[in-house]
């Protein structure tokens, strides 16, 4: 509605968007269609632009990069799909690319919630604050919160630095690790009622999750692409 | 077309209820503002095109009707500052001030009559009530989200105006938040603020703001307008409307979990034991009847149960709700009422009815509304008021007084440039120019007069019309309505009086032109009709404006403008307001 749609078409245009995305997860896990992770990839862009044009909080300018691990997935995994009548496996630059897109997508998220974290996002402070209470039962006090995200955001940059610099494997474990526990920081800090918000965001750990294994597979943890 | 705008001149009323032109010193967009010990405090804030140099409030309890007599009292302004601009907005809107006077020492359930001063320029003579300090019965309203539908927003705005003189003990209006679309950026509050004068009465009575923070609110605007609600950037605080009536203003933009909820808490404990009734707003709503639920819910509802809250006043979802009372997730004649969500303007949203807590008793639907609520010793009592739909729709040119009307007879110069700065003028010669009727442009199928060699061509035309400046004087209000793609510059009688999408410069030395599609009529203000008469004189006076796209090869270009005054048809608001919920409470120790 606020890009000057009806209330209802908005909606109906939500509605299929979400059954479309229903149907990509399907078949990406039983058999991979490029044009529906093509679609995937596209309303991605489209939603994260939507929030920077029409911004309702003050992290929204970072929407772009902070989708773009949600994008990169879909792009990825289309680049690592045989064609037809070509073999499973594939040759090294095809490969090469949707590891580039794939770390890309990673480090950008990694940099836009790195960014949000030291400017002490309130929503952060609460995930911080209500996963402590939930699951330990400490009573985290915001300063010591917001420290902590001070730490965090440093860390998340570090780590979407490392990542593009030195391509290390075990940053893309740790990032794995790290993007799976701050995804479902929804679910803890919440007791579980914002557990779509956790799906959602749950690129964040899978991106460079597929990344460590891919470098683990191909043993060299760079991609060619990247080689001298 | 002037015949006709006299004759339907000679036949309405003048509204009478338009906002100051902000230029010089003088006082406009005033807006009062309660936070704490509203019986002794307010804040009397203002802005002024220029800085100026000595901004003072004079006030007394009894009125000087015109008079020249000095008022008992006088505060000076102790902030003074230039609103935080963009670096866009600049060159258009630097120097543009605030002030603020706070004022103390009141006594209670008191009305003041007061005049603003800057550099020796006075506003007109108005009035405010302060809250009382005992248990008699009053009156306040709510509201969220005005920060779009600017026609809707100016209806309800002066409904509340009306509402405060038709119920004297009305005393103050919480604002949910969600004033404007971004804000950033004056642009957008600039608008807003002068349409907040409309809420003051006919009879001139202002209510006092208790403002609440929303999500479009973000950055320093905010507490440059309303003077630090509660502290800076945090504002969250308590305002005791009376011994028996605390509002809690929470802010739903920041921590929700941390020192806020801590800080709430200890509210809560304190003011529980003490008052019969206990309120909190705050803008994104818990219990919605649009979106999902929002994220303080976990942190701030556990709280609200506990201490026992009577009444949350929920903004955000642009629709009109009133849940159940809640507690535990369950309907539950102790639980909380919440109530909302918005409806300042903000096109309404469908509602999702078969949510379990807006069944009956609860309700939802939409329409632009305020909450009336009254406290009176032995109940509360809740009123969602909506405007009638015809109340409310959108701008359109030929509900209002034409001065040049919609689809007039321009002038137009395309394809080349006039030169100069002599063509804003009256005494300009345009018989050279080509006649069209408005709108002119290509493409998206919006356009009278099509400009079919434009695209790849020239990015910009030029537009003259005449109208007789005689006609203002009677006029409360005159806008310039506009749908454009991409921007334009407009001058009266050879002065800019308004711009929208282009940065700085004009004609072919214009600069940071932005893109901007024309989905439907736009207003700019541009003064009452008694300002711009003694502006431009009698006689014909000429509207050019210049129109811009933002390159030559834009794929599609509009400028379709008209010039009016205020609404032919107003029905009396109070008159057609619907009733759309009203519900009573007892006080917790007889439920």
């Amino acid at each position: 509605m606020e890009a000057g749609l009806p209330e209802n078409v908005a909606s109906l245009i939500d509605q299929l968007a979400a059954g479309v995305l229903l149907a990509v997860a399907v078949s990406a896990i039983v058999r991979p269609i490029r044009a529906l992770l093509l679609f995937s990839a596209a309303w991605m862009v489209a939603v994260s632009f939507a929030i920077w044009t029409n911004p309702g909080s003050t992290v929204d300018d970072l929407a772009p990069i902070a989708h773009a691990v949600r994008v990169a997935a879909p792009l990825g995994l289309i680049f690592l799909l045989p064609r037809s009548g070509e073999k499973l496996t594939l040759g090294i630059a095809r490969t090469s690319i949707a590891l580039w897109i794939l770390l890309l997508g990673a480090a950008a998220t990694f940099v836009a919630h790195g960014l949000e974290a030291l400017q002490h996002y309130g929503r952060f402070v609460d995930l911080i604050i209500g996963s402590a209470k939930t699951w330990l039962g400490w009573n985290v006090s915001q300063s010591n919160a917001e420290n902590l995200l001070t730490a965090i955001g440093i860390h998340d940059l570090l780590l979407a630095a490392l990542l593009l610099l030195r391509r290390w494997r075990w940053v893309a474990g740790w990032m794995a690790l790290w993007g799976f526990i701050t995804a479902f920081s929804r679910v803890t800090s919440t007791g579980g009622a914002d557990w779509h918000q956790s799906l959602i965001r749950i690129a964040n750990g899978g991106v460079p999750l597929a990344l460590f294994l891919a470098w683990w597979q191909l043993v060299r943890p760079v991609p060619t692409l990247f080689k001298k | 077309m002037i015949t006709t705008a006299l004759l339907l001149l000679a036949t309405i009323a003048p509204r009478g209820d338009a906002w100051t032109t902000l230029e010089g010193t003088t006082p406009a967009q005033w807006r009062l503002s309660w936070s704490a010990d509203p019986q002794h405090r307010i804040t009397a804030s203002w802005s002024t095109r220029e800085a100026g140099t000595e901004h003072f409030v004079h006030y007394d309890v009894v009125p000087r009707a015109g008079t020249d007599a000095p008022y008992a009292h006088k505060q000076a302004a102790q902030r003074n500052g230039e609103y935080t601009l963009r670096k866009d907005e600049i060159a258009i809107l630097k120097g543009a001030s605030y002030h603020h006077a706070r004022i103390t020492g009141l006594e209670p359930s008191t009305t003041y009559w007061f005049q603003l001063e800057s550099d020796g320029v006075r506003s007109k003579e108005m009035h405010f009530l302060t809250a009382p300090a005992d248990d008699r019965a009053f009156r306040m309203v709510h509201g969220g989200d005005s920060r779009s539908g600017h026609a809707a927003r100016q209806q309800i705005n002066s409904y509340i105006g009306h509402l405060a003189d038709e119920f004297p003990n009305l005393i103050t209006f919480a604002h949910g938040g969600d004033y404007i679309l971004w804000g950033e950026l004056w642009a957008h509050w600039r608008p807003w603020l002068s349409h907040h004068e409309l809420t003051t009465s006919p009879r001139g009575r202002v209510l006092p703001l208790i403002p609440t923070r929303g999500n479009h609110d973000p950055g320093p605007l905010f507490d440059e307008i309303f003077d630090d609600p509660g502290e800076p950037t945090l504002n969250y605080y308590t305002t005791d409307i009376s011994p028996q009536v605390s509002l809690i203003t929470l802010n739903s933009e920041i921590s929700a979990a941390g020192d806020q909820a801590t800080w709430l808490e200890a509210e809560l404990k304190r003011l529980r034991p003490e008052r019969r009734w206990l309120m909190t707003q705050y803008h994104r709503a818990i219990y919605p009847a649009v979106k999902d639920p929002a994220a303080m819910k976990p942190h701030w509802v556990p709280l609200f149960e506990r201490y026992d809250l009577d009444l949350a006043l929920e903004s955000d979802g642009h629709s009109v709700k009133r849940t159940v009372p809640i507690r535990a997730e369950a309907q539950d004649p102790t639980g909380v009422v919440y109530i909302g969500e918005g409806g300042l303007g903000v096109p309404q949203r469908d509602p999702k009815t078969e949510r379990w807590f807006l069944q009956e008793p609860g309700m939802s639907g939409k329409a632009h509304h305020v909450v009336l609520l009254k406290f009176g010793e032995g109940y509360m009592n809740s009123r969602i008021m909506g405007l009638p739909e015809s109340q409310t729709r959108p701008f359109f040119p030929a509900d209002h007084v034409p001065l040049i009307a919609s689809g007039a007879t321009w002038r137009y110069l395309a394809g080349s440039d006039p030169g100069g700065e002599a063509w804003r003028g009256a005494g300009f010669d345009d018989s050279a120019w080509k006649t069209g009727t408005a709108g002119f442009g290509f493409a998206d199928e919006d356009d009278v007069t099509i400009l079919d060699d434009m695209r790849g061509e020239y990015s910009r035309v030029y537009l003259r019309a005449r109208f007789d400046a005689s006609a203002l004087a009677d006029l409360s209000e005159i806008q310039l309505a506009v749908r454009y793609d991409d921007g334009f510059v407009a001058y009266l009688n050879g002065v800019e009086v308004t711009r929208s999408s282009v940065g700085s410069g004009s004609g072919a030395s214009a600069d940071g032109i932005e893109a901007h599609e024309a989905k439907g009529w736009e207003l700019f203000p541009l003064g009452t009709g008694a300002e711009l008469a003694s502006r431009l004189g009698e006689g014909d006076a000429v509207l050019a404006i210049e129109g811009h796209n933002k390159t030559k090869g834009s794929s599609d270009f509009t400028l379709d403008p008209c010039l009016v005054g205020p609404p032919l048809d107003r029905a009396p608001l109070l008159d057609e307001a619907v009733l759309l919920d009203e519900f009573t409470l007892s006080p917790r120790e007889d439920r």
